[in-house]
């Protein structure tokens, strides 16, 4: 039998992580989770997960790109695929690329809250796809 | 310069005092670099007309040179400004070096001009040369752009080369003779000693005569001109803070969305679990519950920045002319929050100083609020059995009212953004206590209006003391209000 994949929600919303859990846990998946941005960036360097959801905004304001941006920059982290999962959605005027001056987002995809169930198997779906192609 | 000595005296305004200073420097250069190329301008478009009119007489090579090389040295003049005010824009030269700068550029035009002038009417007739009336207008110059002792520095030069020159044709150092015009007979005016000492003497005289009334007329001008980019660089600064004071209305604007939308978001995606039946059945009352938990925390967060948007909107002055019974207030909020802390096995004790708290300078409903946001943390972020104390006291003219919890308490990092909107510690993120992220701003807004002040001290696991004071209104009596019995409140 196949080791389940390990995804690593990083979020301050423990309802999130219930929800999560009940829509991913059913198709196999394996969910680590993390309340806060240094609880996520050591379970990340511990479990080495196979993909991490990760809010934006955590204690701090923009917190999730930071860490984002930590992660992408640590050798043993680098390859691991990062979701956004926020309710920063364009709708309310936040700009992604204005985070570092460039249109580089330290992420492979991202999903808006609320999410429903259908949506975020298929994000998560299409987040391992694009990587193993 | 000539406002150098006399600027603002310090902080804020001395800073902006270099600034105007900088600025009034670099436009006069310019300005004064500007009349250059026009008075070659003239010089070239008076040589033509001469040679028209004085045909066939010739002017001497020597008169072209000195155009020439004043049309190269006023390109160097522009280079050095130009290069000057740079290093200023981009911080490799301070501003009062570059006001020093500016002042020795400025100085050294002058003393250049007024040679090139001299050496002007030299080949063009000496002191026969109605032109040096030119000096004058250096002068006025002079004294728009250097200090009076400098301006005088420069009549005494302007001065000197004329005599120079006068009495060098008079005693013939200085020959050939050029005639002022060659069309004309030469009457040899400078060979007559009565000629050159008049010229002198009314050369002389003029030019005090202008130096004179020049720095009367540009001492009051300064003096407005100052003011006037003191006013622009005040303006700039406006402008700037108002950029940023936007940007920062924006940034919260969007923040509090998010906050708004969180608890919309985990209620809606709730309710998709529910109805795709990912909840088993034994779980879907905890499920409700929680969905209910979640719209009370919207209607807080609702609320909360609505008061928060209140205190914004409010004019501060409202605070000036209240007269609120603090203990009162303290006692109604005290009575609000006692079954809360009660449901929760929170004790909530009073106790009070030695002088209670009379009549204070804060809106009553601003005080309720700033109370019961400290009392709603404190009993928040203490677990049952522990204790919240809220006292209260006189001390230094103002009412303190201080409200101490045996809870968590907090690291160093959250307290150092505990007044930023919507910061929240990752203490209650662990623990799991839910908040709107606003209380601590609105107790800061209240305590900034009323000019009053907050101390927070805490440490983790050590619980935390919020200290509010505000001020008394002067020769009023303790409270009216009855303080309730010493010990444990509401129970």
């Amino acid at each position: 039998m196949a080791t389940p994949k390990t995804i690593l929600l990083i979020d301050d919303d423990r309802d999130i992580h219930d929800a999560v859990r009940r829509v991913l846990e059913p198709e196999g998946y394996r969910i680590e989770s993390a309340l806060t941005g240094p609880a996520g960036l050591d379970a990340a360097r511990r479990i080495r997960p196979d993909l991490i959801l990760l809010d934006v905004m955590l204690t701090e304001p923009s917190e999730g790109f930071h860490l984002a941006y930590e992660m992408k920059r640590d050798d043993a982290l680098s390859e691991i695929p990062i979701v956004f999962l926020s309710a920063i959605a364009e709708r309310t005027g936040m700009n992604f690329a204005a985070e570092q001056g460039s249109d580089y987002l330290p992420a492979e995809g991202f999903i808006d809250k609320p999410f429903d169930p259908a949506g975020l198997r298929e994000s998560v779906r299409r987040a391992f796809s694009a990587v193993h192609k | 310069m000539s406002a150098a000595p006399e600027m603002a005296p310090s902080g804020d305004d001395q800073a902006r005092g270099y600034r105007a200073q900088t600025l009034l420097s670099f436009v006069r250069l310019k300005w004064f670099i500007h009349l250059r190329w026009i008075m070659l301008a003239c010089c070239v478009g008076a040589l033509a007309i001469d040679a028209v009119l004085s045909r066939p007489a010739r002017r001497p090579l020597q008169l072209f040179v000195v155009i020439v090389g004043l049309t190269a040295i006023n390109i160097v003049w522009v280079l050095c400004t130009s290069g000057l005010r740079k290093r200023v824009r981009e911080g490799e030269t301070d501003r009062i070096d570059g006001v020093r700068g500016a002042s020795i550029l400025a100085n050294a035009q002058i003393a250049v001009d007024l040679f090139a002038l001299t050496l002007l009417l030299r080949y063009s007739g000496g002191v026969e040369n109605p032109m040096a009336m030119f000096y004058l207008f250096h002068v006025a110059i002079a004294a728009l752009l250097l200090t009076a002792r400098e301006v005088f520095v420069h009549a005494f030069w302007a001065i000197l080369l004329y005599t120079l020159m006068a009495f060098g044709e008079l005693a013939e150092f200085l020959t050939p003779h050029y005639p002022f015009l060659p069309a004309l007979p030469d009457l040899r005016l400078h060979q007559q000693p009565g000629f050159v000492f008049c010229a002198i003497f009314i050369t002389s005289t003029s030019i005090f005569g202008m130096l004179y009334f020049m720095l009367r007329i540009v001492a009051r001008v300064a003096s407005h001109e100052r003011n006037l980019a003191q006013a622009i660089c005040a303006l700039r600064e406006s402008k700037a803070a108002i950029s940023a004071l936007q940007q920062r209305k924006a940034m919260f604007m969007r923040t509090a969305a998010h906050q708004l939308k969180t608890p919309l978001a985990a209620i809606q995606t709730q309710v998709s679990l529910l109805r795709e039946g990912l909840v088993p059945a034994g779980e879907v009352r905890t499920l409700y519950d929680r969905i209910v938990a979640r719209c009370r925390e919207g209607i807080g967060q609702v609320t909360d920045l609505l008061v928060y948007a209140r205190m914004q909107d409010l004019d501060a002055d409202r605070h000036a002319a209240a007269r609120t019974d603090a203990v009162a207030v303290l006692q109604a909020v005290c009575d609000r929050y006692a079954p809360i802390a009660r449901q929760k096995g929170v004790t909530l004790k009073r106790s009070a100083g030695p002088a209670q708290a009379g009549l204070v300078r804060v809106d009553a409903a601003d005080l309720a609020d700033c109370l019961a946001n400290l009392l709603d943390n404190a009993i928040k972020y203490t677990p049952g059995g522990g204790d919240v104390t809220v006292s209260h006291c006189v001390d230094g003219g103002a009412a303190v009212i201080e409200v101490f919890d045996s809870g968590m308490g907090m690291t160093e990092a959250t307290r150092a953004h505990l007044f930023e909107p919507y910061r929240r510690g990752s203490e209650a993120i662990l623990a799991d206590i839910p908040g709107s992220g606003l209380g601590m701003s609105i107790v800061q807004a209240v305590v900034e209006q009323a000019k009053g002040r907050v101390n927070v001290e805490s440490a983790p696991g050590r619980g935390t003391r919020v200290r509010v004071a505000f001020p008394l209104v002067a020769d009023t009596p303790s409270s009216a209000a009855t303080w309730a019995e010493k010990g444990t409140l509401g129970a």
